[in-house]
């Protein structure tokens, strides 16, 4: 069973990250958990596991211990039929409105930002390729849910590096 | 989009915008720079929202310089609107119109009345180049509504330090003439024994006391009542003397107890 960055959906990180924020991470019912929403296997089935394959699934999924700064920027990022674009640039650099918004978010919802950052920052295109800048909570609200079960971490952590860069 | 360096690149007007935009009425600081922003070069605050984050910062790094007012004598004269303007060359000499005026702007809002404060500072001179008449200053008119709003295209660095001299002119006046400016509205009349008082005495400090509340309460205005010896129809007379003459006079009434 391979779990990798490219295998978790923000809804799935954010669910895992909620959980292992509240739990005992070295408690095995919680790795069981953790690793149930990660996986889609039923918590029988890893019950199951050799305890080898339990750990390295566990080590797999500790994002602290994985080397993101490799990972390349995606501009254009296709979903249900639908392009979403972060800049119509070669390289991608926050603008003020997206740093406002997401500092809003963070301040208000400190870690959990994930799927709020995927929606800020990736915007449909028009017809003629042109994106789409439209900030309102509403279209935030309606990419956050047409983006959170399809795009996946090695996606957006990239993004999240940069955000961090800018924080520092 | 040019992003001003200094003061010296900056008007009256935007600096009265700026100064009304408070950080505490923002959700952030860096809002809070957008509008700054927006002021100091006229551009709309959508277009300043879509710059690149690291732009954004170089800029703000650059505005570090309005985090301390301007410090700059303020210049003898400038130009505006093609004329030259020339700073009051003697605050002593001023008319009392003047003074009341100058209060009333200085003490409601002195950046907001800043262009009301200078058109009075600022004025049209007639250089006779004569080395036996002085040149003119132009006199006290109707005109102060009328020109104000002109200041605000004024450079804020040429015009901030008449606010910095005028106070200092101020606090010498009030230091000098103290006992005239005593408007505390508070109810601080030392309190006396008036039982012993024979019924003439009591009239008397009863009226005292009732003057004192309405000069308390009226404060200038009520000096120059006083001038015009309580008569409205003097007023207008009364406003263009001397400030020295007016307040010399009322502190010989009032050492003198002179009751007008």
């Amino acid at each position: 069973m391979q779990v990798n960055l490219s295998t978790i959906t923000l809804n799935k990180f954010k669910a895992f990250y909620d959980l292992s924020q509240v739990s005992d991470n070295n408690d095995i019912e919680t790795s069981i958990q953790l690793i149930h929403i990660l996986t889609d296997k039923s918590v029988a089935e890893i019950e199951e596991l050799e305890l080898d394959e339990f750990k390295a699934i566990l080590n797999s999924v500790n994002y602290e211990n994985t080397d993101t700064s490799s990972l390349p920027v995606i501009i254009e990022y296709k979903a249900n039929d639908k392009v979403y674009k972060s800049t119509n640039k070669d390289t991608f650099n926050f603008n003020v409105k997206q740093i406002n918004l997401l500092q809003g978010i963070i301040k208000a919802n400190a870690n959990n930002y994930i799927e709020d950052l995927a929606a800020i920052i990736f915007k449909p295109i028009d017809e003629a390729g042109n994106i789409i800048n439209d900030y309102s909570d509403e279209a935030i609200a309606q990419r956050k849910q047409e983006l959170s079960s399809v795009m996946t971490m090695n996606i957006l952590i990239p993004y999240l590096n940069l955000l961090h860069k800018q924080f520092k | 989009m040019v992003v001003p360096d200094s003061w010296n690149q900056i008007s009256v007007g935007q600096f009265i915008e700026l100064v009304s935009i408070k950080v505490e009425d923002f959700n952030c600081e860096d809002e809070y720079f957008i509008q700054l922003l927006s002021i100091l070069t006229d551009t709309d605050s959508t277009i300043i929202e879509e710059m690149d984050i690291d732009d954004f910062n170089q800029i703000k790094s650059r505005l570090i310089f309005l985090s301390k007012l301007p410090s700059k004598p303020p210049k003898q004269s400038i130009v505006i609107v093609n004329t030259d303007l020339h700073l009051y060359p003697d605050l002593y000499s001023m008319i009392i119109g003047e003074f009341i005026d100058l209060e009333n702007l200085i003490t409601s809002n002195s950046i907001e009345n800043l262009p009301k404060i200078l058109a009075i500072l600022y004025r049209r001179m007639k250089i006779n180049n004569d080395a036996f008449i002085p040149d003119e200053f132009e006199s006290y008119g109707s005109w102060l509504n009328h020109r104000a709003n002109i200041f605000n295209e004024a450079i804020i660095d040429d015009v901030y330090g008449v606010l910095n001299q005028y106070i200092k002119f101020r606090k010498h006046i009030y230091d000098n003439y103290s006992g005239l400016f005593d408007f505390d509205d508070s109810d601080s009349t030392e309190e006396i024994d008036v039982s012993q008082m024979s019924a003439a005495d009591k009239l008397t400090y009863q009226k005292a006391i009732e003057q004192e509340k309405i000069v308390s309460k009226w404060g200038l205005d009520a000096l120059l009542m006083k001038l015009a010896n309580n008569d409205v129809t003097k007023i207008n007379d009364v406003v263009k003397l001397p400030l020295l003459l007016c307040l010399n006079s009322l502190a010989l009434f009032k050492e003198l107890n002179i009751s007008t």
